[in-house]
């Protein structure tokens, strides 16, 4: 079982390829996904002497993330698994950021305005995603009886949590937290493939003022 | 050959099968209108999301139409050139998959040279290198003289303002809705083209160069004086002024550069009295015009496809590397056609 997996939330633009279950080729680059990221999926597929028609399944973070990132990681995922006729897993960002540890925790990132994408992780992992403005997140947080970790995607909130062991900021998914998420994640197929989008939690910045 | 070309240079979702680079095996656009239609123009952002949530079913669509599956592909060609930045990535993305994913050759068209190329399909037996082409849209007012493919020069453009621009503006200002040309020409029908005297800024120069923000501030403050003005006058004189700028400069010039054949393309080639006024206007030069079908007016994956088929067999294929850019020189000796600060 082959899997390619795709990460374009970020300032960094990951491509992995796992061989059952197993890292088996990696290309990261600190770049955003325009230019570069299908070379990318060429070099480490090239790197384990592999083909496209030798992937049995794609996983993509689908968000929250770069908005531009998102589209281009998406339409790249979603497009080769219609080509390849293969399934899809859709990976949520904040759902790979807590894989990254192992403990219950609080992960959150920018949503710009104010506002932060945010989830409580139980200790089973599961989390609903949602946004809402950071003050509020915050508080939640600190009144949090069963605080244990927050993690951070980017460092935008970091001086609300000065001295707090339990606050991490992360610059990047960690490729191991990424293949973690994959695993416990459900795939999709067929039609679900072609209507898939990245995570738009909000909307957008123009229509959030029209709507005024 | 068959060609997929795919088109999300704006806010229209393309892809198209073309065999051959003439025959079109399928063309199938989804309009955004909708949801750029509140804001009376297009919101880079929206138009992104909704091409994300759009391309894999037009892409289907373009096959299923054309009887066709992936592994019949021979190549896969997309606008990465000229355009909304946010908008072009997506269809790069796709392109970009499906080459690699199929093991075929990617093409990357210049947006504009999909609109040159759309009345060059099929057309290779009576359109002959060299001809004057007047590409007339949203984003850009060119007269070009088509040399050979691939091969252009400029031989004229806005200083400012796109024509269709313009139009799109105006309209907004009349609150007609979008996309603004459209509505305009509807308007129009019933309306005096010679109501009102709007200006016709350089019409009377030598150059190919037009200018149309200044005839935009007069038709806008014309509105801004009258709010209870006949709106059907008020379109058809300014369309009027819209046509007598673009019609005589493009005589003009054909005339100075001893060019007989003159196309016309974009998504203001749609608009019919521009049509039938550089008919009417080549006929007394003995002039010949092309128009290209209506479907292959507004933005498409067919011209893309059209114009790759011819321009593979000149470049080759491109890499994966290719990038999207929002503004980018034209055709091999990089014609820059918009302020020099754009191409940084």
């Amino acid at each position: 079982m082959q899997t390619l997996l795709l990460d374009t939330s970020g300032p960094f633009t990951t491509v992995l390829i796992t061989k059952d279950g197993t890292l088996s080729a990696s290309c990261i680059l600190r770049d955003r996904p325009a230019e570069h990221l299908h070379e990318q999926i060429q070099t480490a597929l090239d790197t384990i002497h592999s083909s496209p028609r030798d992937l049995n399944r794609i996983a993509a973070v689908v968000g929250p993330g770069s908005w531009t990132g998102l589209n281009i990681g998406v339409t790249a995922a979603k497009t080769l698994a219609q080509v390849l006729q293969i399934p899809l897993i859709p990976l949520y960002t904040l759902d790979v950021l807590a894989a990254s540890e192992g403990k219950p925790s609080w992960t959150l990132m920018n949503a710009g305005r104010s506002q932060c994408y945010y989830a409580q992780h139980s200790s089973s992992g599961s989390a609903e995603m949602a946004v809402a403005p950071i003050d509020t997140v915050t508080r939640q947080i600190h009144t949090d009886p069963d605080l244990t970790r927050i993690l951070e995607y980017g460092d935008t909130f970091k001086e609300r949590f000065p001295g707090n062991e339990m606050y991490r900021s992360m610059d990047r998914l960690p490729p191991d937290a990424l293949v973690q998420a994959m695993h416990a994640a459900p795939g999709i197929q067929g039609a679900d493939i072609k209507s898939l989008t990245p995570v738009y939690l909000q909307p957008s910045h123009v229509e959030q003022d029209a709507s005024r | 050959m068959l060609i997929l070309g795919i088109d999300t240079s704006c806010d229209d979702t393309g892809a198209a099968v073309v065999e051959d680079g003439h025959q079109v095996r399928s063309n199938i656009v989804a309009s955004q209108y909708e949801a750029h239609e509140r804001f009376g123009g297009v919101v880079p952002v929206i138009a992104a999301r909704e091409h994300t949530a759009n391309i894999s079913f037009i892409i289907e669509s373009a096959l299923e139409t054309a009887r066709i599956s992936f592994a019949d592909l021979d190549a896969v060609a997309v606008s990465h050139h000229q355009g909304l930045m946010l908008s072009l990535v997506v269809g790069v993305s796709a392109a970009k998959s499906i080459a690699l994913a199929c093991d075929i050759p990617l093409i990357g068209i210049h947006h504009l040279e999909g609109h040159i190329y759309s009345n060059l399909m099929g057309r290779s037996d009576e359109l002959h290198f060299p001809f004057l082409c007047l590409t007339v849209a949203g984003g850009h007012t060119l007269l070009l003289k088509v040399v050979s493919h691939g091969t252009y020069e400029l031989l004229g453009h806005t200083r400012d303002d796109a024509a269709g621009e313009v139009l799109d503006k105006v309209a907004r200002h009349l609150n007609l809705g979008y996309p603004g040309g459209a509505a305009i020409e509807k308007l129009a029908k019933d309306g005096n083209p010679h109501a009102y005297s709007f200006p016709r800024p350089l019409m009377n120069r030598p150059d190919g160069e037009f200018s149309f923000s200044g005839l935009k501030t007069a038709v806008t403050a014309a509105i801004d004086r009258d709010p209870d003005l006949n709106q059907a006058d008020l379109c058809a004189s300014f369309q009027q002024a819209v046509i007598d700028l673009l019609v005589s400069k493009t005589m003009r010039i054909a005339q100075k550069h001893q060019l007989r054949q003159i196309t016309l393309a974009g998504g203001v080639a749609l608009n019919t009295p521009l049509r039938k006024a550089l008919q009417h206007a080549a006929q007394e030069h003995e002039y010949q015009i092309f128009t290209p079908p209506r479907d292959l007016c507004m933005d498409n994956g067919a011209m893309v496809a059209g114009a790759a088929y011819s321009l593979y067999q000149e470049r080759g294929p491109d890499p994966l590397s290719i990038a999207a850019l929002a503004n980018a020189p034209l055709g091999k000796t990089g014609i820059r056609y918009r302020h020099e600060s754009k191409y940084k």
